[in-house]
């Protein structure tokens, strides 16, 4: 019992970055924008998170600072990617790589200056422990018993199906995806929904790098993201580019996640090298099986050029 | 008949290289079906576009009512009531019917989308007009025509006046296409207006009130339905009056070098697009395949060169029978082809003039040798095809792609002619591109001729056809209409055919 209820917490604690990520990428892809930038908004998302929670004291403000700064980010590749109409999968590597710079830098000026050369520990998130529920058996621990990022996770999922697929711009932003030139002939702003998405995926990003850094570590490493924003992109494959699929396939990877860590423990005599694979193993395996392109948005990755007039 | 409700005057257009519409009036009376009527690129489409505000045009003014109007987006055509069905529905097939009706609607105020709340006023207009759709089914999932009638739907919803159909008929089945004129007639009993771009005269005469002609961009005439004959249609279509150009016969022609023997094609919904097709060409010799597009003659050509299955009847090339034979070894035979889209199948954009020359003859011992590639004598080869077939730039190393179509036209030939093909099929070889190069690509046609090749131009330019052609077989639905001697025969016969009329009644040699 305890081992399930172990397998269990670990796995949403790792799902969770992994769906925060993906809603992002799901509102990209759904505008017809392939984000394959996950993974440097997270790793910029996790440093800032830590930087500004160092500076002004709070893990809340740590991670709106991280929101503002992704935001930002999200915005570069918007301009690239739609209004120059650049390579979406160039300016995406462009960007992750970046990050890993930019982090590394930022982290050795923060630790030189700030720290006097040791690593700091930040303000991060407390369990929130639900009165009642959080003392149930089992369930209490496995369901009632995390960090509040992660209810707030599960609620942003639920607003962004809401938005998809209960509103009017929900149904427009769904038709960018598909085919640009419809929406365009029927007097929607069809860049404008673009660079929202685009803009809106940075903050899910940075909200993902955050809580990587604020709920578990409370510090930033060197590319502590280490490939989860590249698994985010799968789940939002495997997921059926839709907000509770991700949520689904995101868990599905956690499980993995927390399985090779579980057996790390246990020292099989296995490898753990070969143990960190299982995460990835289990991507690539989750792909083959995914529906294909039976839910892929037919305008993900072109860019929409007005017809000359 | 009713006041004038929509004019346009003296509509000016001009793409890079082509003028697709010059000074060109139109008008349109409240309640009437007025039918346009030409060619293939005699500027209907780009016309309407404009009407549709997809296209700004360089000069000219548009009045609705009386007032003059710009414009300047499909929006604000659809403002002023005028709603287009392009021949490309502006659908999103994993959507269902009544959400692209309502897609981008009264996007201020309320956000939930409440299918709900529509579907009585949608519902209103189906049951109106009598247009079947099923409001909660897939696009994808839908017939070409409730997809249409799904357009018609959207278009209506958006309170338009004056429709605009782009030919609709066209991917509909004889049964669809009367359920839609029904609707039509339906639209102007409301006093709705409706234009429609048709190449079907039968359909023309039977449901519109008046038919203007467009020929290479300009208006011809515009005749009432009911005093006019379609085969006054016909020749004021294609020009009866035009001189064409006179095609020396030159009886060159040898033995039977390619007999097509009832040949059957089906596309991949089990279509079928050609349908018992014969026929004989000779060394030596021009067989022109006419008729409007998408009549099955493309395919054909395809099946002939084996890049599609023929699923039925059989092929000979000097008696031996080689249906369904692999590309590579037609191309051995000396199989050339020239294919409809020079863009995505002719060549390759971003190569040089060079590379896109080399393509099929990179195999040979002078231009490689062990899988390498021999730059000297290619330069050497690409040098003597760019002089011989006057391609401009004279730089092999210019890319492609910027080159004008006709020059890119001219790789292609160049390329395909310089094999010295013994059978030839070149489809449409010179849509698209100015004169002279059209002069100097038959002119390289009927030498080829005239060097014993066995030559077919499937074409939907009667000009072309008449210009180069010994026989023409025209086609119509997949089926042959008959094969006609080109000089015992005219235009207006052929272009009669090329609607479907057979060559027993259409009273030609």
């Amino acid at each position: 019992m305890e081992f399930i209820t172990y397998i269990l917490t670990s796995a949403v604690r790792s799902a969770i970055p992994l769906t925060l990520a993906g809603l992002g990428g799901v509102l990209s892809e759904r505008a017809g924008i392939m984000n394959l930038a996950l993974e440097g908004q997270m790793l910029m998302g996790a440093f800032f998170g830590v930087y500004f929670s160092y500076a002004t004291g709070s893990p809340w403000l740590g991670v709106l600072g991280a929101m503002l700064v992704c935001a930002l980010v999200g915005l570069v590749m918007a301009v690239l990617s739609i209004r120059l109409c650049a390579n979406q999968i160039v300016v995406a590597t462009a960007i992750n790589l970046i990050s890993v710079g930019i982090t590394g830098y930022c982290l050795k000026m923060f630790i030189t200056n700030i720290g006097n050369g040791t690593v700091i520990t930040v303000p991060s998130f407390r369990a929130v422990s639900i009165p009642v529920l959080s003392s149930l058996p089992f369930l209490g621990e496995v369901l009632f018993s995390y960090k509040p990022l992660t209810y707030v996770t599960i609620l942003l999922a639920v607003l962004i199906h809401i938005y998809l697929y209960k509103t009017k711009l929900g149904l427009v932003h769904r038709s960018i995806g598909e085919n640009p030139l419809v929406a365009d002939t029927l007097g929607i702003n069809v860049n404008l929904v673009r660079y929202g998405a685009v803009v809106a995926c940075g903050v899910l990003c940075g909200i993902s790098g955050a809580f990587m850094s604020l709920s578990n570590l409370n510090q930033f490493q060197n590319g502590m993201v280490s490939g989860r924003g590249f698994i985010a992109f799968a789940a939002v494959i495997f997921g059926g580019w839709s907000p509770f699929g991700v949520l689904g396939a995101s868990v599905f990877f956690g499980l993995a996640d927390a399985i090779q860590m579980r057996m790390q423990a246990m020292q099989t005599g296995i490898s753990y090298h070969l143990l960190q694979c299982v995460p990835y193993l289990c991507t690539l395996v989750a792909l083959v099986f995914a529906r294909k392109s039976a839910a892929c948005p037919a305008s993900d990755g072109l860019p929409y050029r007005k017809e000359e007039t | 008949m009713g006041k004038v409700i929509l004019e346009m005057r003296n509509i000016c257009k001009t793409f890079p290289g082509v003028r697709a519409n010059h000074n060109v009036c139109i008008d349109l009376r409240e309640g009437e079906v007025l039918a346009l009527l030409g060619e293939n690129g005699a500027g209907k489409s780009v016309l309407m576009s404009i009407l549709d505000g997809f296209y700004q045009p360089d000069s000219g003014e548009i009045y609705i009512d009386g007032r003059q109007v710009r414009l300047t987006s499909p929006q604000a055509a659809i403002a002023r009531g005028i709603g287009m069905i392009h021949q490309h529905f502006m659908l999103i097939p994993v959507f269902t019917a009544l959400e692209n009706i309502i897609l981008g609607l009264e996007l201020k105020g309320d956000p939930f989308l409440r299918r709900e709340a529509y579907r009585s006023r949608v519902q209103e207009i189906i049951d109106r007009y009598g247009l079947a759709v099923d409001l909660d089914k897939r696009v994808a999932d839908m017939s070409v025509g409730e997809q249409q009638r799904v357009e018609i739907v959207k278009t209506l919803f958006r309170s338009a006046s004056i429709l605009i159909l782009d030919e609709p008929t066209a991917v509909l089945t004889p049964g669809e296409s009367r359920d839609l004129f029904r609707v039509i007639k339906q639209f102007q009993a409301d006093g709705k207006s409706v234009i429609f771009i048709s190449h079907k005269m039968d359909e023309l005469m039977e449901f519109s009130d008046r038919i203007t002609i467009l020929r290479q961009g300009e208006v011809i005439t515009t005749f009432d339905t009911a005093q006019t004959s379609i085969k006054e249609l016909a020749s004021t279509m294609v020009g009866g009056d035009v001189q064409w150009a006179q095609n020396v016969h030159e009886k060159t022609a040898g033995d039977i070098r390619l007999r097509l023997e009832d040949v059957c094609i089906r596309d991949q919904r089990e279509v079928e697009i050609v349908k018992h097709v014969s026929l004989e060409v000779r060394a030596g010799e021009i067989l022109a395949v006419a008729g409007i597009d998408g009549n099955g003659q493309n395919e054909l050509a395809e099946g002939i060169l084996g890049l599609r299955h023929i699923t039925g009847g059989r092929i000979y090339a000097d008696g031996e029978d080689i249906t369904n034979a692999s590309v590579k070894s037609l191309l051995e035979r000396g199989f050339g082809f020239v294919p409809p889209d020079r863009k995505s199948q002719g060549l390759v954009l971003d190569f040089s003039i060079r590379d896109n020359l080399l393509l099929e003859e990179m195999d040979r011992p002078a231009y490689s040798s062990r899988g390498f590639l021999r730059h000297r004598e290619i330069l050497r080869f690409a040098k003597e095809l760019i002089g011989k077939f006057d391609i401009r730039p004279a730089n092999p190393d210019a890319l492609v792609k910027n080159c004008s179509g006709g020059n890119q036209q001219k790789v292609i030939v160049a390329r395909v002619f310089s094999r010295r093909p013994r059978v030839l099929v070149a489809v449409n070889p010179v849509r698209g591109i100015d004169i002279n190069a059209t002069e100097f690509i038959h002119r390289r046609l009927l030498e080829q001729r005239k060097d014993g090749a066995c030559i077919i131009v499937v074409s939907t330019d009667l000009d072309e056809v008449f210009s180069i052609s010994d026989r023409i077989a025209v086609i119509c639905q997949g089926e042959l209409m008959g094969v006609c001697d080109a000089a015992a025969v005219t235009p207006e016969d052929i272009g009669l055919m090329m609607t479907g009329v057979r060559k027993e009644d259409a009273s030609c040699g």
